[in-house]
């Protein structure tokens, strides 16, 4: 299993993106590319090639799901592991988010001097598990 | 009413008829019996007098031979064999003989003197019978005579005739008389008919009567005849008084036939009454099941109709024709399915039909119907411990429609909660998020530029400036922290509340060590506990249990940081222990206590007991309510004892024999 290094982020708030790269640029050195949607950010998997799409769910045009379901359906990226954040209530979003194959949610608000951390470990833990069972 | 008194009438008419009926039979039978016994009677009597007569008659025959065979026979010589012949007979008056016709033998002589030398041919009236004898050679009986000894009497006469071979000429020797006084021969009789309470009258073949009442004859008596040489007389006889008109057993007869009459009467009362009841259970039965608002059908042990309501009738309007008491259930159902009564069955009728006989056979679990004019029937079917298969039919549409409304009234809370959460939390994320780097400025570059420069310049005045700045950031970036908090803590809270009012939080149990995550609770909460002077324990070990850990771990956290916002000063302890299948946890606390009287709203929602504490104390009262309902969820509960101004403790109960089975 690689070491997680690069990460495609899409949401549609300009200040959570701005939030997510301190984050994740400043407390933690990852590599970064952010997009505000959906369409934009398959746009820029055409040249790029991240480990990990952290996915907004509720976005306006394209949801954080079927960006995801599209990004899955491309065997360029088959390998693509993907975390939504959600600012979503229900428990059963949640369980939908995970039926379809993402490694894990985190809800919003996170906290952003962990964050890197969080998906750090959902990467060791989770990964590994999907691997095994591969 | 009517048709039951004339039941009765026809009872009292038939039990009359069949008595008098009964009766009539009875009296010919009676009366046949009584003319039997009364001809066994006179029969009887008529054998005496038969009987009497002959030995008469063998008497004088007897005398007859003894001149036959001695004709000069002495006197003295007659008199001692006429006395041992008739010495018992009691009605002889005397026996005579009478040598050509002229009587020169008589015996006794005594009283009767006057016979003595009595020429036959002098008494006309006695020659005709005298003839008759000789004529015939036969001893015979005649009379009944005037005597010459007085009163009336009957003679036999038997013929002697000279013995053949004798030297006397050949011829008649004379005649042997035998005078029966008519009086004591027939004195025998009397005490015979009279014993038998017969009355009687015995007359010759001219008619002329010889004893007894001539009125007898008039009373239809019975008949007997009486012969012996020379005689033919009738016996008449009937019982004395008449024969009877009713037998002895009348009155005992119509008593058992008006007994009867009552017992059939008692008998058909309580069949009536039966019947009655009967039939006003049947249309109590009926009109209940008329009354009822669901569809009612009673099918028997061969799935034949036995009885519907109206409203059964009326769920099914397509096949409601077929309903009728003796049609089978599949006949029925096949009559509604050819209609295309059945939405499910539309294409597959046969498969279909297949499915909802087997389903009426086993008489299971309840199902729903669609039909075609789209009413939903909730069907249950039972079966009787007769065989018989009770069907039940409820009209679910407005449930169904109700149902669906609700659905998609919760689809519609729930959505909007969904947004709501997200419409609340995405600002509180950038609140949040920008005040985090607020709180460690030493993360932006910008800030270390700053930093540096004024390190660089040496300005203690600037450098003091920076620090004093530094230090209203961090208070202010602390307090919107604690703010935003507590916001993101409401509306958890308030969405918990939702999720767990629509039965839609799901527990993800896993085996949870209840000590280490109460320590782990405990460490989050220190620094809150010590930054007011408060001690922070754990103790104690309630093993383990099957929770869900995070759901525990809000238990905990809520307990913890109530106890930490109550209490001012002393200690707040945590304990764990487990007790037979319950394991606990204690958060014990010497803060302000509660009042008894609010003890019991406490688990309320919103109940923070004095409006100031949502001010000084933070929160808005959502953390007891939510803890309680999840406790309840876990199958557990969460407790509380208190006393005003010296603590409180709360306890949280759960099983942990589960854990220990999954565990295992």
């Amino acid at each position: 299993m690689s070491e997680l290094r690069t990460i495609l982020h899409v949401d549609d708030d300009e200040d959570i993106l701005e939030i997510a790269r301190m984050a994740l640029e400043l407390v933690d050195n990852f590599e970064l590319h952010q997009f505000s949607s959906g369409p934009d950010a398959l746009e820029g998997l055409k040249t790029l090639s991240p480990q990990l799409l952290l996915l907004d769910v509720m976005m306006p045009g394209m949801t954080g799901l079927q960006m995801s379901e599209i990004v899955k359906s491309d065997p360029r990226h088959g390998d693509i592991a993907t975390i939504f954040m959600t600012a979503k209530a229900e428990d059963t979003a949640s369980k939908e988010l995970l039926d379809s194959g993402a490694l894990d949610v985190i809800t919003k608000p996170f906290d952003p001097m962990s964050l890197g951390e969080q998906i750090r470990t959902i990467w060791a833990t989770r990964k590994a598990a999907r691997l095994q069972a591969i | 009413m009517l048709r039951s008194i004339s039941g009765y009438f026809l009872i009292i008419a038939v039990s009359v008829i069949a008595g008098v009926g009964i009766t009539i039979v009875n009296g010919q039978r009676y009366l046949a019996e009584q003319r039997l016994q009364v001809t066994q009677i006179s029969a009887s009597i008529a054998s005496e007098i038969t009987k009497s007569l002959n030995e008469k008659v063998l008497i004088t025959k007897g005398i007859a031979a003894v001149f036959e065979a001695e004709p000069d026979l002495p006197a003295d010589r007659f008199a001692q064999i006429a006395k041992k012949m008739v010495q018992e007979a009691e009605d002889i008056i005397n026996v005579a003989a009478a040598p050509d016709l002229v009587f020169k033998y008589v015996f006794p002589l005594e009283q009767n003197q006057a016979v003595m030398g009595l020429d036959l041919r002098d008494r006309s009236d006695f020659m005709g019978g005298v003839d008759q004898a000789m004529l015939l050679g036969e001893t015979l009986v005649d009379g009944p005579f005037e005597l010459v000894q007085g009163g009336q009497g009957f003679i036999t006469r038997s013929p002697v005739m000279y013995p053949s071979g004798t030297g006397a000429s050949q011829g008649v020797w004379g005649v042997v008389s035998l005078v029966i006084d008519k009086n004591r021969f027939f004195s025998a009789v009397e005490d015979l008919h009279m014993s038998h309470g017969l009355d009687i009258v015995i007359e010759t073949e001219r008619g002329e009567s010889l004893y007894g009442q001539s009125e007898v004859i008039e009373g239809d008596p019975v008949l007997t005849r009486v012969t012996a040489p020379g005689v033919s007389w009738t016996v008449s006889s009937v019982p004395r008084g008449g024969w009877p008109k009713t037998p002895p057993n009348f009155n005992l007869l119509w008593g058992l036939v008006a007994l009867a009459a009552i017992v059939a009467i008692l008998v058909k009362r309580s069949f009536d009454w039966l019947f009655a009841r009967s039939v006003r259970a049947e249309t109590q039965l009926m009109e209940a099941i008329e009354a009822l608002d669901d569809g009612f059908a009673l099918y028997d042990c061969d799935d034949r109709l036995i009885l519907c309501n109206n409203r059964y009738k009326e769920m099914y309007p397509a096949s409601a024709d077929a309903m009728i008491p003796g049609r089978r259930f599949e006949d029925i159902v096949r009559y509604g399915l050819a209609r295309g009564q059945f939405n499910a069955a539309l294409g597959d009728e046969e498969a279909w039909l297949s499915k909802r006989l087997e389903l009426h056979r086993t008489a299971g679990r309840p199902m729903e119907q669609g039909l075609n004019d789209g009413r939903w029937l909730r069907v249950v079917e039972r079966r009787t411990p007769s065989g018989n298969t009770v069907g039940f039919r409820v009209d679910i549409t407005e449930l169904k429609a109700a149902l669906a409304k609700a659905e998609k009234a919760s689809a519609a809370k729930t959505e909007f909660l969904n947004t709501i959460s997200h419409e609340l939390r995405t600002p509180l994320t950038v609140v949040l998020g920008y005040n985090a780097f607020l709180r460690k400025p030493e993360t932006l570059p910008t800030y270390m530029a700053l930093a540096k420069t004024v390190d660089a310049e040496s300005n203690v005045a600037l450098s003091q400036a920076l620090d004093a700045y530094q230090a209203d950031i961090d208070r202010f970036a602390m307090q919107i922290d604690v703010s935003g908090q507590q916001l993101m803590g409401l509306i958890g809270g308030i969405l918990d509340l939702a999720a767990i009012e629509e039965g839609t939080l799901r527990l993800k149990r896993e085996v949870v060590n209840l000590r280490k995550l109460c320590d782990e609770v405990a460490a989050e909460m220190r620094p809150f506990a010590d930054k007011k002077g408060l001690e922070l324990t754990v103790s104690g070990d309630a093993g383990k249990v099957f929770a869900d850990p995070l759901r525990l771990k809000q238990i905990a956290s809520n307990l913890i940081v109530n106890a930490i916002k109550f209490t001012d000063r002393g200690e707040i302890s945590v304990h764990l222990g487990k007790d037979g299948s319950k394991a606990w946890v204690e958060v014990r606390d010497s803060g302000r206590g509660i009042a008894a009287a609010d003890l019991d709203r406490i688990f309320d929602r919103f109940a923070q007991l004095d409006a100031s504490n949502t001010r000084d104390n933070g929160g808005v009262g959502l953390g007891l309510p939510i803890s309680s309902e999840l406790a309840v969820l876990h199958g557990g509960r969460v407790t509380v004892q208190s006393i005003e101004g010296k603590g409180s403790v709360f306890r949280l109960e759960l099983s942990h024999a589960q854990a220990e089975t999954e565990a295992a």
